[in-house]
């Protein structure tokens, strides 16, 4: 595991149906982020999660991976009103697993190394640690 | 090679390990002292003194002293800056994780 990756685990006394239908549906997603979700959890599938009322747009998903109800993996762009691609998001997995009275819920967020930091263009200093962090998960990844 | 390509294989080693990691990132978000960092860290304070060398020589970290207490900070803005948005994206996710918890939890 990559230091760079955000990872938390959490049980859930719930069957994975209902976790997944938490993660997937519009109306759920507004309860846990945002409130203005479109969402459409097939591969390809697009989605915008947005707040009411802010003055920028929603912050733009486009689903990578699909397999109802283990894995869901998308890509959220970090800047509202742009097209996720690599160097302008980050990836957001959930693994869901059946346990004993429930459901455990993986999520592990990764890319942050690969986001383009405006400021460091005016810090040789700055592009120095980048390059050095962007090698390190490399490193850590071929272990 | 140049100095910061040369430099590079040593600061991998140094981060590499998981303990040194959080003990970055710690004295990343504000300047502590071994105490205070095995108050916080799973770890002895034997064991932090021994990373913060390791840190301090591959200057990622250095002392200073505020009175009798020795304290440490990192070097390298960007790098805490970083360790302290990631802290704070890991505690939206707590956060979030919660709420679906409560949400796949709600009996119907």
């Amino acid at each position: 595991m990559a230091p760079l990756d955000i990872t938390r685990t959490i049980d859930i006394a719930a069957p994975a149906t209902k976790v997944w239908a938490a993660l997937t549906e519009p109306e759920l997603i507004a309860q846990w982020f945002g409130d203005r979700i479109e969402f459409d959890a097939s591969p390809g599938g697009a989605g915008a999660f947005g707040w009411t009322g802010h003055d920028h747009g929603p912050f733009r998903v486009l689903v990578e991976h699909v397999d109802e109800p283990k894995t869901l993996v998308y890509r959220w762009a970090r800047d509202a009103n742009v097209d996720p691609v690599p160097g302008n998001s980050t990836v957001v997995r959930f693994d869901l697993a059946e346990i004993d009275g429930g459901t455990r819920l993986t999520l592990v967020e990764t890319g942050f190394e690969e986001l383009v930091d405006p400021q460091a263009a005016h810090d040789g200093n700055v592009d120095g640690w980048r390059a050095e962090l962007g090698d390190l998960v490399e490193f850590l990844e071929s272990r | 090679m140049n100095d910061v390509a040369k430099g590079v294989p040593a600061v991998l080693a140094v981060l590499a390990d998981e303990t040194r990691w959080n003990i970055l990132t710690a004295i990343g978000a504000e300047d502590l002292s071994a105490s205070a960092l095995a108050e916080r860290l799973p770890v002895s304070r034997q064991a932090i003194a021994k990373h913060l060398t390791v840190l301090a020589d591959a200057g990622l970290v250095e002392s200073f002293r505020i009175g009798r207490e020795i304290r440490y900070r990192a070097i390298g803005t960007r790098l805490g800056e970083l360790a302290g948005e990631l802290d704070s994206i890991g505690r939206q996710w707590d956060r979030r994780l919660e709420a679906i918890k409560r949400i796949a939890e709600r009996p119907g």
